[in-house]
């Protein structure tokens, strides 16, 4: 079971490249958009999600910092909902940039 | 030495002076004179004795300043083994309490590595106290402004060396600087997150395009397992070629056991060559 493949692509490979795409902003925007953030079954599978937060898992994000920070705050009802503002995004993305900037202000 | 020579000199004297009374006494004496030419034989072999009596001793004074020296050296080089002994057994040597983690740190270091691409964008300077914009911002004018701003007051001093080659060159040329300015106004902003055209890239992005193409990902397969298909259907192709082989030569078996019944009867039929219709290579 664990060596079938979707596509072509592992479980594995899909799953991580999944949790990093959720480290963009726009990305979370545009799953609220879809609905998506509203289902129990797409909630469940963030939180399933949360083994990438173990280092041995850990150690294959490129995108650690942003990836779980953003895999944390889908955790939260309110974020979820809030999400959804095209505000809250652009806010996201610049606290982002600046966290990578090592803008301290 | 001096007591040889003495002797030497004594001898030369008295055959000299029995010489000199010998012939102011009117009586020549050859032997005198063979004495005296004797003598000063012995002179000069006494004076070469004492050419290298001499050397001798200067050698003799040099190996001792040798002695000396190397006497000091090896005095040294013990003192100095004998502190760095000392200073080896008073560092002290780091032990790792029981409470502390096992920390892989070259593992870590590799993880940081890895990332540092991904982190923060490759030109970046820490924003000091002056008004340097981060060179990343979602607005495209922003970032080509300021890259302008930002860029002559970062690179300070290497600023008028390259001014400077850049008005003694041709106007095609362009110095580095402005090379370096170029590249990063064109360069698209950073993000530490995956862009759309990464995540479009992607394996998801990938897979989304087979949809759209309405062809079934689960129906494709990944490399191991397109492997294991190719090598599967190459045996097959195999076997049919053999089988088929094997066909053919069991056709043609049965076409030689046809000729060689056939053949007793030929000679007997060479009368009626032109009517022969029978082809024994003929097979329905």
């Amino acid at each position: 079971m664990a060596d079938a493949t979707f596509g072509g692509y592992s479980r594995f490979d899909l799953e991580l490249e999944f949790v990093q795409c959720l480290g963009n902003p726009a990305y979370l925007n545009f799953l609220a958009t879809q609905k998506l953030l509203d289902r129990p079954d797409f909630v469940a599978y963030l939180a399933y999600l949360r083994y990438f937060a173990e280092p041995k898992y850990a150690c294959y994000l490129s995108y650690p910092g942003p990836t779980l920070r953003a895999l944390e705050l889908l955790q939260q009802e309110k974020f979820r909902k809030e999400i959804l503002q095209p505000t809250v995004m652009h806010r996201m993305v610049e606290e982002g940039i600046k966290a990578a900037t090592g803008d301290r202000t | 030495m001096d007591a040889i020579l003495q002797a030497q000199f004594q001898r030369v004297e008295t055959a000299l002076n029995t010489l000199i009374d010998s012939i102011t006494s009117y009586n020549p004496s050859t032997q005198a004179a063979v004495n005296l030419v004797a003598a000063d034989d012995e002179l000069s072999k006494g004076l070469e004795q004492l050419a290298v009596h001499q050397a001798n001793y200067a050698r003799i004074l040099s190996l001792r300043q040798t002695v000396t020296s190397l006497e000091g050296q090896l005095k040294g080089s013990l003192t100095a083994l004998a502190d760095l002994r000392k200073e080896l057994l008073a560092t002290p040597a780091t032990t790792f309490p029981a409470s502390s983690r096992h920390v892989p740190f070259d593992e870590v270091l590799q993880f940081a590595k890895n990332l540092a691409k991904y982190t923060a964008p490759s030109a970046i300077r820490p924003p000091p106290a002056k008004e340097v914009a981060p060179p990343e911002q979602t607005d495209q004018a922003d970032v080509n402004m300021s890259n302008g701003v930002g860029t002559p007051a970062n690179r300070g001093a290497n600023d008028d060396p390259a001014k400077e080659k850049g008005d003694g060159k041709a106007q095609s040329t362009l110095t580095q600087a402005q090379k370096d300015w170029l590249e990063e106004a064109s360069r698209a902003p950073f993000m530490p997150w995956p862009t759309d055209n990464i995540i479009r890239g992607g394996a998801l992005g990938h897979i989304q395009g087979m949809i759209n193409r309405g062809q079934d990902p689960a129906t494709v397969l990944g490399p191991a397992e397109q492997e294991a298909e190719d090598k599967r259907r190459a045996e097959e192709v195999e076997r049919e070629k053999q089988e088929q082989q094997e066909r053919e030569a069991e056709a043609r078996r049965r076409e030689s056991a046809y000729v060689s019944g056939a053949r007793p009867t030929q000679p007997p039929q060479a009368v009626f060559q032109g009517l022969d219709m029978y082809d024994p290579d003929e097979d329905e």
